[in-house]
Order: structure tokens, then C-alpha cells, then sequence
């Protein structure tokens, strides 16, 4: 290990006693360097995102830093002094959250845009007795749907349908589609052919039908 | 037979369902009449259209107007008194006679007096369409309340629509 022992526990007393830290950080282990500093306020997501951001900073001797580090790259210099560790990690948090929001964001933006449907109707635990889960459920029980999907379909929070499909994955009732997931069509051909089959006209006059069905039974349109 | 569906057609037709009720002639069950042939009501929608709606008899003997009654239909609703002897039996046969329907036909369980007749549970339900390989919506229903009614036919729509957005399976 290239950082002694004594120095992991002063980075691991200066990260846990400081109040001038920006966010909490924590020390932890890692084989791909000699220490990791973890920035605790991210997201559990956004941490274990292929694309989690992080920042390599080498320890150097004190004076050495030019030679070790001819460009710009951060070093951190030995002997380790605290406010020189707190100044490090505070210039690394903002970079840090703005990769992690968006990190999180991608991982939030893709989950919404895969698709999936039901393999079993779910348990009634998982239902709720839940009017908007019921309505969800049936679009699932025939096609492949995404959060987003749902939500236009529906005309429901999309954070409620990503709540629901969170549900149903975690009851095990839920196919992913990794074909349906660019939008494209899964499954039964026969389906796919009506679906497809429909012209315009046709499709305009099946969903004016059903809008005029909605209103008159009271149902949102 | 006895589920109510001529009370399920009542709850949300704008005009009397027309019945062809008569004597009930099976002793298990304990109503006077029952329907042998169909109940029938309908709805006009805003642009004068009408939505028909059709209530076919429950006895097998009967099946061969099941598939007259479901070409063209939009949807299917089976409706299952948890109050009979052998409920998932009853739901055999019904799956048994729209099986072909079944395959691309929007379809919905409406299980009736499940308050006073918990088992089989609307998750047994599941487990016995399951093991079919078919995932339909399961809803508990009073079929004497309009509202559990619509709930139904919402179920039957958002399949419809689901599956003309684009991703059926």
C-alpha cells in the first residue's frame, strides 16, 4: 500500500472531525487505489452508476508536487495538513455533484424509458387497493410499458409509475424488454400485425371511440 | 350463472337492460329466474354512436353464443361469483370457451362477493391464470355499484389503448 497506515487513520480523523467540510465524505477501501474518499451526500444510484464520477488526486512528497504533477492535476501533499485536505475535497464537490445529478439523472431518465409487462397479475399486497396501480397493472397485463409511457398513457405522475414498476420488479411479476426498450414492438405477432396494421384513419377513429367511451362513463379521457 | 351480470349491465346502461330471464330451473343455485339468452344494453356516446353492451348466459351449454356475442367485441369482462361451489372451475370454463378470443382480446376478471366469500382470493386467481400463461386484470366487484363497474371496463380500456400505443406483447 503506498499510504501508511498512520496517514489513513489522520485522513480518516481529518474527514470525520472537520467543520469545514463542504459535505461529509468517508474514508473506505479500494483495490483500484491506496485510499478512496467518498463523498456520502450522493445518491446510492448515483455512486454505483457506471458512470460515478471520480477524481484520482496522487499524494507527492511536499515540494514535489510540479515534478509529480507537471499539469494542473490536483495533488495532495505529504506531510498531509488539514486544511489543505478540506480545501482539497470542497474544490472536488461541486464538480462531484454535478456529475452525480446528472449521473443519477441518466440512470432516473433510462429506467423510465425501459419497458416491461407482466409475466403474472401482481398480489393484491402489491395493489393496494390502488385505483391509479389497478389502471397501471392492465396496461402492463397486454403490452410492454415504460414509466413514461404509462404516464402519457394514463395521464399519471410519472414518478408514481416508476414507484409501480419499482413494485412489481420487486415482486418478481415484471419481463423486461430489451427490444421494446428503443420503442420497438415485443412478443405476439399477431398483435403487433394489428397494431401495425391499423391506418391512420382507422387508429384515428379507434381512438376517438375510446375517448368518447371515457366521457361517457365519467372515466378521464 | 347467478354473478350478476344482469345487474352489472343496469348499473351503466341509459336504458333498461333487455333480458331474456326465465325460470331458474338448477336448484344450487338460489334465484328464480336466470338468463338463457343475453342481456343487452347500450350507451350513447357524444357524437351519437352507441356502445353495446352484451351479457352472455354462464352455462356451458350455452358457449356456442359466447362466440357469436364476442366477434367484434371490443372487450371481454368475465364475471365470477366467489359465492359458488367451485369458483377457479367456473373460471376454467370460461377460459376453456374464449380461449381463441383470449389470444388478442382485451380481457378483464370481475370476481364478484369476495366480502362475504374471501376464498379463493383474487391472488389464487392469479396463480390459476398463471399457470394458463395468461396475466388478466383481476378486480374485486360489487356488481351492483356503477362505480366497481366502470372500474372493470377502465381496466378493459387501458388495455385497448395500451396496446394500440405501440408495444403490445
Amino acid at each position: 500500500m503506498g499510504i501508511p497506515k498512520v496517514e489513513v487513520e489522520l485522513l480518516r480523523i481529518i474527514v470525520r472531525l472537520s467543520s469545514n467540510l463542504l459535505t461529509p465524505w468517508t474514508v473506505g477501501e479500494s483495490g483500484a487505489c491506496d485510499l478512496l474518499l467518498v463523498d456520502s451526500a450522493g445518491s446510492t444510484d448515483a455512486r454505483h452508476a457506471p458512470t460515478a464520477p471520480s477524481v484520482v488526486v496522487p499524494v507527492v512528497q511536499r515540494g514535489e508536487a510540479d515534478a509529480a504533477a507537471p499539469t494542473a492535476r490536483r495533488t495532495l501533499a505529504r506531510p498531509i495538513f488539514a486544511e489543505e485536505l478540506v480545501d482539497l475535497l470542497n474544490e472536488m464537490t461541486p464538480r462531484i455533484h454535478g456529475t452525480q445529478a446528472a449521473a443519477a439523472a441518466s440512470v432516473r431518465s433510462a429506467r423510465n424509458r425501459d419497458r416491461a409487462s407482466l409475466v403474472r397479475w401482481p398480489a393484491q399486497a402489491t395493489l393496494q387497493k390502488n385505483p391509479v396501480y389497478l389502471r397501471l397493472a392492465a396496461a402492463l397485463s397486454r403490452s410492454a410499458q415504460s414509466a413514461e409511457s404509462l404516464s402519457a398513457l394514463g395521464r399519471i405522475d410519472i414518478d408514481e409509475c416508476s414507484t409501480f414498476l419499482g413494485l412489481l420488479e420487486q415482486e418478481g411479476v415484471l419481463a423486461w424488454s430489451a427490444e421494446a426498450r428503443d420503442g420497438g414492438n415485443t412478443g405476439n405477432s399477431g398483435d403487433i400485425a394489428r397494431a401495425r396494421a391499423l391506418p391512420d384513419e382507422a387508429a384515428r377513429h379507434r381512438t376517438g371511440l375510446l375517448s368518447r367511451i371515457r366521457r361517457r362513463l365519467g372515466l378521464a379521457a | 350463472m347467478g354473478v350478476g351480470k344482469t345487474t352489472a349491465i343496469a348499473a351503466i346502461s341509459e336504458t333498461p337492460p333487455i333480458s331474456t330471464d326465465v325460470a331458474n330451473a338448477d336448484a344450487s343455485v338460489a334465484k328464480a329466474t336466470t338468463t338463457v339468452g343475453l342481456d343487452f344494453g347500450e350507451l350513447t356516446l357524444d357524437n351519437g354512436d352507441r356502445l353495446r353492451i352484451y351479457g352472455t348466459p354462464g352455462q356451458s351449454r350455452f358457449d356456442f353464443m359466447w362466440q357469436i356475442l364476442i366477434r367484434d367485441a371490443l372487450g371481454l369482462a368475465i364475471l365470477l361469483d366467489n359465492a359458488r361451489p367451485q369458483p377457479l372451475d367456473d373460471l376454467a370454463t370460461y377460459l376453456d370457451g374464449f380461449a381463441g378470443a383470449l389470444k388478442d382480446m382485451p380481457c378483464a376478471l370481475g370476481i364478484s362477493r369476495c366480502d362475504t366469500h374471501p376464498s379463493p382470493s383474487l391472488d389464487d386467481y392469479a396463480r390459476a391464470l398463471q399457470a394458463r400463461g395468461l396475466v388478466l386484470p383481476i378486480v374485486a366487484v360489487d356488481l351492483r355499484k356503477k362505480d366497481d363497474v366502470i372500474a372493470l371496463i377502465d381496466t378493459l380500456l387501458m388495455q385497448i389503448e395500451a396496446v394500440d400505443a405501440g408495444a403490445p406483447l
